[in-house]
């Protein structure tokens, strides 16, 4: 009896461990089949390796996805690969064997498109909507809305039973809504149909409309669409306004940070420092510099990067102004010149040091990426940089009024005689309020790194926009540049969608222009004698 | 201190009394090395002399060494034209490689009409040009922007997005894109959205907003990007953090290639796409070869190779080829010589120089990858001879050029029969 058991055990082995071989063989000829350059041959191939629904045809789709999975030419022999320096470490895809380095040219890459892409991210979705995390779970979910069918239907069905997260509830809800809403009983659809009311996923807002536009289709359903899609295209509109406002404060907040340090050396000094600009690109050189001597931690290396860039751009500020702005002082016409030249110096020294060519500053996995706020989408980055301009904010207005450096800064500003001879030694509180006002430009270079381009021409880009917020909000009144840089910001992006970006630029520069004419002191200008000094 | 004046006059008038018996054949290099552009035109500028360097060692040509004469022209216009008159009358050089964006060309454009000199100029630009002391290297509009567009209309695009930065490339093109839609493709205007920003616009929430609510409609949407080198990163940035995939929305661009990609993380720009005429990831043994040989001049294993860079290439291996044939380096003999002659291009076939003084080039799509660098995902099957006046535009597709006989002219109406524009002979 014993053996006859120990029998069928190994023949149920060999029958399974057949089955496993023969799955391996199938996925091993449907990958070979992937080596072609007609990308419909491709794209059946992937079909075929989904329906085996093993993990190894999973790791297949995702390896394609990744671009790591090639074919060497010799033996035909199928790779996993992982570039590393730009060489190519194979490993054997079956058995996860390490082979050793190989040319890049004895490999042939499985090379996709974007209609391929768009495939197996739609097959890695539907696998991982049962096996992923949330986070991933609910990605799939928008990915699913767009392509759902029936079968998909099932699988959230299932999900909807099974899972307790609200939000992943909230999106699968939606999600069956939206395929019922394609696939059901005319009840069925006009009930999900309501249920999609005011949603303004894009995916759902186009299938509503397809509804509508839909010839065939009942009076009463496309009465029921008609209304959901009024409703959604309302909370667009409503969204829109919201974004708007939010580009505003954004466009606002970079403006802030980029003029708060020459709104102290301007306003409170009084030194036009064309320099300025290019304080702010070596703040920004300060970041890629951190993040080479620690590239393994990003998130830390931008954090180091902010005291370290307002350290060295302050140094950097104390020689500038020591060696040429001192001999300067009560002279604007030839400071604007020699820090105009200064700034021509800068420039070109960085582009010999660091080449000219653009560097890359990688961002922490926390500022990219969207948060989802209702149907409201809002860039993490954004909302970072809006956060730390605050914060630097309320940081150099509690230095200026609660310390006594901040104090003697005042009192230096208006009356440099009398504050001189109650004791302050002027010229070093000049010195160091100028190398303030620099330390804070590379504070704004390590923000905008994570915007724009690293390179030599960073601060040219920022220069004008920066003098402009100054002078409109008022010389030497830091709320006045809170207050001119948000206006700002918000006009030109409330003005943007209806004019496009040079001319609501234009209409910005006109406007101060008039502006200026009618208050040559910007909005909120010093009052009393030494205003009129 | 007289004296000395004199002992200085002397030994200028003698090294320039050297320079001139000293038998080298001097090759221009125009591209800026500071301002603006230098990020762009320094590579140019390593290329030419990386090219000098391997001629010489090959023997240089004609019996004579190469010498390269470097001027930067500092992204100044107007300073193009002083350096480009320098190299050609104080210099005197036979042949120069240069320029990189349309207004820098037509800067030295009348210099080198009016001294007969040589320019290669080896950037895609925006046609509706052929002059006979430039040969253009780079791709006309036929051989990038109208196979791009044909390709995603292959790929079921139905609406349109032209973004451009605001200056005479991007409004040329989007010119011969719209009418090249609205005519051949029949794209009604409601489908297209066409946009311009300011050079270096790096505030770009609105621009990308708008798209994504243009592209979601319902059709399958796609942006042409003609926007300029250095506006490029924030708006790729942008695409990636509002969540613009290429599977969704795919941006084809005409002035991102490897190097600009060089200066930031690409992982979020995966199948956005770019139309050039080579691809640092082609496969031939030249290109390989050719890589290899950058790397080691250079001596920066992290640098990459570009389209404009294939396009000196060509162009120095050309006139290399040419001046052999005419056994001068003669202007007017080497630019006789030119018509017709072929030389291998980087990605494994041949490019042939036409009568228009534009080249024959394969078109190839490729889509940008995690690691900076382009998968081609579709290549014209042979070369495209390129057009210098587009067939697109009403004007210019009853103008051809050739400056062979009996035509002899760059800007040749057909209806009329006359020679008019720019000089000819």
């Amino acid at each position: 009896m014993k053996i006859i058991i120990k029998f069928f055990y190994v023949i149920l082995v060999f029958t399974n461990l057949n089955y496993l071989l023969a799955n391996n063989n199938n996925l091993r000829n449907h990958i070979l089949e992937l080596d072609t350059k007609d990308f419909k041959k491709k794209i059946v191939s992937i079909e075929k390796i989904s329906e085996i629904k093993t993990d190894l045809s999973l790791l297949t789709l995702k390896s394609i996805l990744n671009g790591k999975l090639f074919i060497r030419k010799s033996d035909k022999k199928i790779l996993l690969v992982e570039i590393i320096d730009r060489k190519y470490n194979i490993y054997d895809f079956f058995n996860e064997k390490e082979l050793g380095i190989e040319k890049k040219r004895k490999l042939k890459k499985i090379k996709i498109n974007n209609k391929i892409r768009s495939i197996l991210n739609n097959k890695i979705a539907l696998l991982q909507l049962s096996s992923g995390t949330t986070r991933q779970k609910i990605e799939a979910i928008f990915d699913v809305i767009k392509e759902g069918n029936q079968e998909t239907l099932i699988i959230i069905n299932e999900l909807l039973l099974k899972e307790k997260d609200k939000e992943l509830l909230l999106n699968l809800n939606l999600a069956k809504n939206s395929i019922i809403a394609k696939f059901g009983t005319e009840i069925e659809k006009i009930e999900a149909i309501k249920n999609l009311s005011g949603i303004t996923n894009n995916n759902i807002v186009n299938i509503l409309r397809s509804i509508v536009n839909d010839k065939i289709i009942s009076e009463n359903i496309k009465l029921e669409a008609t209304k959901s899609l009024e409703a959604s295209l309302r909370n667009i509109k409503l969204n829109n306004i919201i974004k708007t406002t939010f580009f505003g404060l954004s466009l606002g907040s970079v403006l802030l940070l980029a003029a708060i340090g020459l709104a102290i050396t301007f306003g409170v000094v009084g030194v036009i420092n064309m320099a300025h600009g290019e304080l702010i690109m070596i703040g920004a050189y300060c970041a890629y510099v951190v993040q080479q001597i620690i590239p393994t931690n990003i998130s830390a290396s931008i954090i180091v990067s902010i005291p370290v860039a307002f350290i060295f751009t302050g140094f950097v500020g104390i020689l500038i102004e020591r060696l040429i702005v001192k001999n300067l002082y009560g002279r604007p016409l030839e400071t604007l010149l020699a820090t105009f030249g200064l700034s021509l110096i800068l420039q070109q020294t960085v582009r010999s040091i660091f080449s000219p060519l653009n560097k890359t500053v990688y961002s922490p996995e926390w500022m990219s990426g969207i948060t989802r706020i209702g149907g409201l989408e809002l860039t993490n980055n954004r909302i970072v940089i809006i956060i730390f301009t605050l914060i630097v904010f309320f940081i150099v207005v509690y230095i200026l009024k609660k310390t006594i450096f901040g104090l003697q800064m005042r009192a230096v500003t208006q009356n440099r005689k009398m504050a001189s001879s109650m004791g302050i030694n002027t010229k070093k509180i000049d010195m160091f309020t100028f190398a303030f006002g620099s330390g804070l430009a590379g504070v704004a270079g390590v923000a905008l790194s994570q915007i724009t381009n690293v390179g030599p021409n960073l601060g040219q880009n920022y220069i004008i926009d920066s003098f402009m917020v100054v002078v409109f909000g008022g010389v030497g009144n830091l709320f006045g540049t809170f207050i001119g840089a948000f206006g700002l910001g918000l006009g030109n992006k409330l003005l943007e969608p209806y004019v496009g970006a040079i001319v609501s630029k234009i209409f910005i520069l006109l406007f101060i222009i008039i502006f200026i004419q009618f208050r040559p002191k910007g909005l909120f200008s010093l009052k009393g004698r030494i205003a009129n000094e | 201190m007289y004296k000395f004046l004199k002992i200085f006059l002397f030994s200028i008038f003698f090294l320039n009394f050297f320079n001139l018996k000293a038998d080298t054949i001097k090759v221009g290099v125009l591209h800026s090395l500071s301002g603006t552009m230098a990020i762009s035109e320094t590579t140019l500028k390593d290329t030419v002399l990386m090219l000098v360097e391997k001629q010489n060692k090959a023997g240089g040509l004609l019996g004579k060494k190469l010498e390269a004469v470097v001027v930067d022209p500092a992204s100044d216009w107007p300073l193009f034209a002083e350096k480009a008159k320098e190299l050609l009358t104080v210099q005197k050089v036979d042949v120069v490689f240069g320029c990189w964006t349309s207004v820098s060309r037509k800067s030295v454009l009348p210099v080198f009409e009016e001294l007969n000199g040589l320019l290669f100029y080896p950037v895609q630009y925006e046609g509706e040009e052929s002059s006979k002391n430039v040969f253009y290297t780079g791709a006309a509009p036929n051989q990038q922007a109208i196979p791009a567009v044909d390709y995603l209309a292959a790929q079921g695009v139905k609406k349109w997005v032209l973004a451009g930065t605001d200056y005479v490339y991007p409004r040329t093109t989007n010119k011969i894109l719209e009418s090249y839609l609205k005519e051949v493709l029949g794209v009604s205007s409601d489908d297209i959205m066409i946009n311009y920003t300011p050079f270096g616009h790096s505030d770009w929430q609105t621009i990308v907003s708008d798209i994504k609510e243009f592209g979601m409609a319902g059709k399958k949407t796609a942006v042409v990007s003609t926007i300029n080198g250095d506006a490029n990163v924030p708006f790729y940035k942008e695409l990636g953090n509002q969540g613009i995939k290429a599977e969704d929305i795919p941006v084809v661009a005409f002035s991102v290639g490897e190097e600009e990609l060089s200066g930031f993380d690409t992982s979020p720009l995966v199948g956005h796409l770019a139309a050039w005429n080579y691809f640092m990831s082609a496969e031939s043994e030249v290109n390989d070869a050719f890589i290899e040989d950058w790397i080691k001049f250079i001596k920066d294993d992290k640098r990459v190779t570009n389209d404009p860079m294939e396009a000196h290439v060509i162009g120095f291996d050309m006139w290399v080829k040419a001046v052999e044939k005419a056994g001068s380096t003669d202007v007017d003999a080497v630019r006789q010589a030119m018509y017709g002659i072929s030389v291998p291009n980087l990605t494994g076939g041949t490019a042939v120089m036409n009568t228009n003084h534009h080249l024959t080039k394969p078109v190839l799509i490729g889509e940008i990858q995690a690691d900076g660098q382009f998968d081609i995902v579709w290549s014209t099957s042979g070369g495209v001879i390129g057009d210098a006046w587009t067939d697109f535009l009403p004007d210019s597709a009853r103008i051809v050029a050739d400056w062979t006989s009996p035509i002899k002219c760059g800007n040749y109406n057909i209806d009329t029969g006359k020679c008019s524009g720019q000089n000819y002979e």
